[in-house]
């Protein structure tokens, strides 16, 4: 086989090697289709209030009168038929309180996803998603001690109302845009974490997302809190079973670092190629504090997903690290966002995409500079490497500046695999294949290196698994 | 209509160019030597020149965007340029435009013959309170042609003016597009080289200066549709007052561009805690035998230089004016010597109140 050809054929096998589903068990499902009879049906299964209920249905309305967006991909968006989706799936009744209360063919799941029993038993809490609800949820004791709390969604608005109240949708309103509307109208699952005052958490949060029904959209909603001077890591990481017709994930997710607090959020997103992946997240950084947002996207078909920081207060540092991995027929259209509101704000935009055989990555991206955000540093670093002809990349890195004591910089790179690295490496016994991988890797390291270690040993794994036979 | 959603308005009101219906105009002032005529060269109105109508709409057709479509149609003074093929010119031709009416839609179409050699400076003067300058220039290079495509912006207070110009370069041609805005208070430019065939060369030079409330908005792009293709753009800002500048540059590669190298830098300086900038330098890569690099910078005065120069005896407005003579010098530097000399008289004007004002 020619390496062209092969390349193109990669991926092709996705259903055996990574697709996986269960058959459907649902308690309750809703009906196909957007409207306010769902809406409401959602927000009363759910026993909310009635604040809540009201911001849903005011939240569809924007959702209904603002138009599809002009940009990024306005064909693949325009194939999507929100009327042809459920947008409310609960799979069990309740939670499990313990690993033996999760249902079989959810622990079934997770072990295709080849998550180690010890490692879930050492990790402080695994939230696992499992359809539109958290089904299994434990928080290690010490953590509960110090007061953090780490729930799903849902239950952070039954038990916490009033700190829930004070923030939900005060970072992204749904006004924000068209699927944060969609999202703020039929949202359910996702994280609520608060973590209090001077509170380490040492060990990293995380969740697991999953998609599980056919023509099901997901829409979590996770908001995260950290208070003066603590410290939190959430791990967002999501693998989904492989179905025949499209699936939308429309996901908002809300930080807020109080002053000299520190968040990092980490996401690998490994959707399966028909899946819609239309998420805003967005933090806000108050004096001192640094949000950090680690993202990594190889599948799905078409993601549209710009991290941002705004920097509110004084010294605030926002940082995102990303790569994006576009395959046949995938769009990867990611990007990141900094808003130096207040002075002696810095921010750092870190961006690798690869795109291989017909896929397309593109780095769509925001720095903007207030007026009187004086002695504000930032920089914009793209990176991205084209394997095979109808490869496409793109970068549309937008700056607005309006003080001149500031300093922005951005810079941007694009080419192939480079023959002279693929010679030398060839020239010391690697075969063509492991030459490939050797420079893909180093490619990304910048990246894997910063996610903690099982999730690098799994990102290098998929990347072989994308890479292997690219040479015939 | 575009508005302010229409990706290429972000940042300038379209209004801003309405005017109303146009009354014929002066005719461009042709400046060619003595040298162009014995060879052959030929400056004519548009109207009379049928080769070069031919050409009109090729490169900017009416579907371009609202004005160019509307100069298409109304344009009230117009010139074609033809050049022999094999003809080097040493000196430029020269072509002075000067708004007078009230809206002014000047139209070039410029011919450049097989292996043929030529710099055409276009001088925009004139304009004032309520003049709107809608122009369009298309230039073809045939192959193996060498053009040079130079544009000032010496208009007066006032003015809003936009201007469209497009250089299709075929084998092995290379282009030069030169601008050095300096006047007129709203001015967008989209200066675009279509580099259709193998082994053709193109560089942007791009020179913007304001202060007041002068905005400026440029828009460059080098669309490679050939292989083995190569392009740079240099884009310099230095901005006082409350003065807005806006740059959005595209490199697109089409996928049988292959062994297309592109490069880009966009450089903003900032005179004053007023002024403003807005940077989107685009790629759109489509395929993988390229190398393409763009970066793009603002920020103010560089404190250490201005210490430097000051302990040298230089006062504060005479260091800035060496820096910002200094920050334009590299980009000045790649253009064709008959063109260079122009350019720093035209910047030399307004660099002097730029200076001023910042220090």
């Amino acid at each position: 086989m020619t390496a062209n050809a092969s390349l193109l054929t990669l991926n092709g096998d996705y259903l055996s090697r990574y697709g996986f589903s269960d058959p459907e068990d649902y308690v309750l499902k809703a009906p196909k289709g957007l409207s306010h009879d769902v809406v409401e049906m959602i927000s009363r299964h759910k026993n909310e209030p009635d604040w809540m209920r009201a911001f849903r249905h005011e939240a569809l309305d924007i959702f209904l009168a603002k138009p599809m967006p002009r940009w990024g991909d306005s064909e693949m968006l325009d194939a999507i038929d929100f009327q042809d989706l459920h947008y409310y799936v609960s799979s069990t009744e309740g939670q499990g309180k313990t690993w033996d209360d999760v249902p079989d063919d959810v622990k079934r799941t997770f072990d295709r996803l080849g998550v180690p029993q010890a490692e879930r038993k050492f990790l402080a809490g695994v939230s696992a998603q499992y359809e539109s609800e958290v089904v299994y949820h434990s928080i290690r004791a010490d953590l509960e001690k110090k007061g953090v709390i780490f729930t799903d969604m849902d239950s952070g608005l039954r038990e916490h109302p009033e700190i829930v109240q004070r923030f939900f949708s005060k970072i992204i309103p749904a006004k924000d845009n068209k699927f944060a509307a969609l999202n703020s109208a039929v949202w359910s699952g996702g994280s609520f974490v608060y973590v209090p005052p001077g509170v380490r958490v040492e060990v990293p949060l995380q969740a697991y997302f999953r998609i599980n029904t056919r023509n099901m959209g997901q829409f979590e909603r996770t908001l995260i809190i950290a208070d003066e001077g603590s410290y939190v890591h959430y791990i967002e990481g999501c693998t989904a079973p492989v179905y025949s017709s499209d699936s939308l994930h429309a996901a908002v997710v809300e930080l807020v670092a109080m002053k000299d607090a520190h968040i990092r959020y980490t996401t690998i997103q490994n959707w399966s190629t028909n899946v819609y992946n239309l998420v805003t997240k967005r933090a806000h950084a108050h004096e001192g504090a640094v949000v950090e947002w680690v993202d990594g996207n190889l599948g799905s078909k078409l993601t549209m997903k710009y991290p941002a920081v705004f920097l509110m207060g004084e010294r605030a540092h926002g940082e995102v690290l990303s790569i994006a991995f576009a395959g046949d027929g995938q769009h990867q259209d990611a990007g990141a966002k900094m808003v130096h509101v207040a002075r002696n704000t810095t921010s750092r935009i870190l961006s690798k995409s690869i795109s291989k055989g017909g896929g397309r990555s593109s780095y769509r991206g925001l720095v903007k500079v207030a007026r009187g955000a004086t002695g504000c540093k930032t920089s914009v670093e793209c990176d991205a490497l084209l394997i095979g002809a109808a490869a496409r990349s793109d970068t549309y890195p937008t700056m607005e500046v309006a003080e001149e004591d500031t300093r922005v910089e951005h810079e941007a790179r694009v080419s192939k695999l480079a023959d002279e690295q693929l010679f030398y490496l060839e020239s010391r016994g690697l075969d063509p294949d492991q030459a490939r991988l050797t420079i893909v890797n180093g490619f990304i390291e910048p990246f894997v290196r910063e996610l903690p270690m099982e999730y690098a040993v799994e990102l290098n794994r998929l990347i072989e698994l994308e890479m292997e036979g690219s040479v015939g | 209509m575009v508005d302010r959603t229409t990706h290429l308005w972000r940042y300038t009101n379209p209004e801003a160019f309405l005017a109303p219906v146009a009354a014929p105009a002066a005719p461009i002032d042709a400046r060619v030597s003595a040298e162009a005529l014995r060879a052959g060269v030929l400056v004519l109105p548009l109207d009379d020149c049928p080769v070069a109508l031919d050409r009109l709409g090729k490169a900017v057709p009416a579907d371009h965007g609202p004005f160019e479509a509307r100069n298409l149609a109304e344009w009230n003074t117009g010139v074609a340029v033809l050049v022999p093929r094999n003809v080097a010119l040493a000196e430029p031709l020269r072509l002075v435009f000067d708004a007078g009416a009230r809206t002014y839609l000047p139209r070039v179409v410029v011919l450049a013959g097989e292996g043929s050699e030529v710099t055409l400076h276009e001088e925009h003067t004139g304009g004032g309170e309520g003049v709107v300058v809608i122009g369009v220039t298309e230039l073809f290079a045939a192959p193996g042609a060498r053009v040079t495509h130079a544009v000032t912006h010496r208009w007066g207070p006032g003015t809003h003016a936009h201007l469209t110009s497009r250089l299709v370069l075929e084998r092995d041609a290379h282009g030069v597009t030169a601008l050095a805005s300096v006047g007129g208070d709203l001015v967008k430019v989209d200066a675009g080289v279509v580099l259709a065939g193998p082994g053709s060369r193109s560089e942007i030079v791009s020179l913007v200066a304001g202060d007041g409330s002068r905005h400026v908005d440029v828009h460059t792009v080098h669309d490679h549709r050939a292989g083995r293709t190569w392009s740079h753009v240099a884009a310099k800002v230095a901005l006082a007052g409350a003065a807005r500048a806006v740059y959005t540059g595209l490199i697109r590669i089409e996928r049988e561009a292959r062994g297309a190298e592109a490069y880009q830098e966009n450089r903003n300086l900032m005179l004053s805690d007023r002024a403003r900038v807005d940077t989107i330098p685009e790629l759109e890569i489509l395929n993988d035998e390229v190398a393409c690099t763009h970066g793009a910078t603002v920020g103010p005065i560089d404190q250490g230089m201005l210490f430097y120069l000051s302990s040298r005896g230089l006062s504060p407005r005479d260091a800035q004016g060496l820096i910002v003579d200094g920050f334009f010098a590299d980009a000045q530097a790649r253009l064709p010597e008959g063109v260079r000399l122009r350019f720093a008289e035209a910047l030399q004007a307004r660099l002097a109140t730029l200076t001023t004002e910042a220090a």
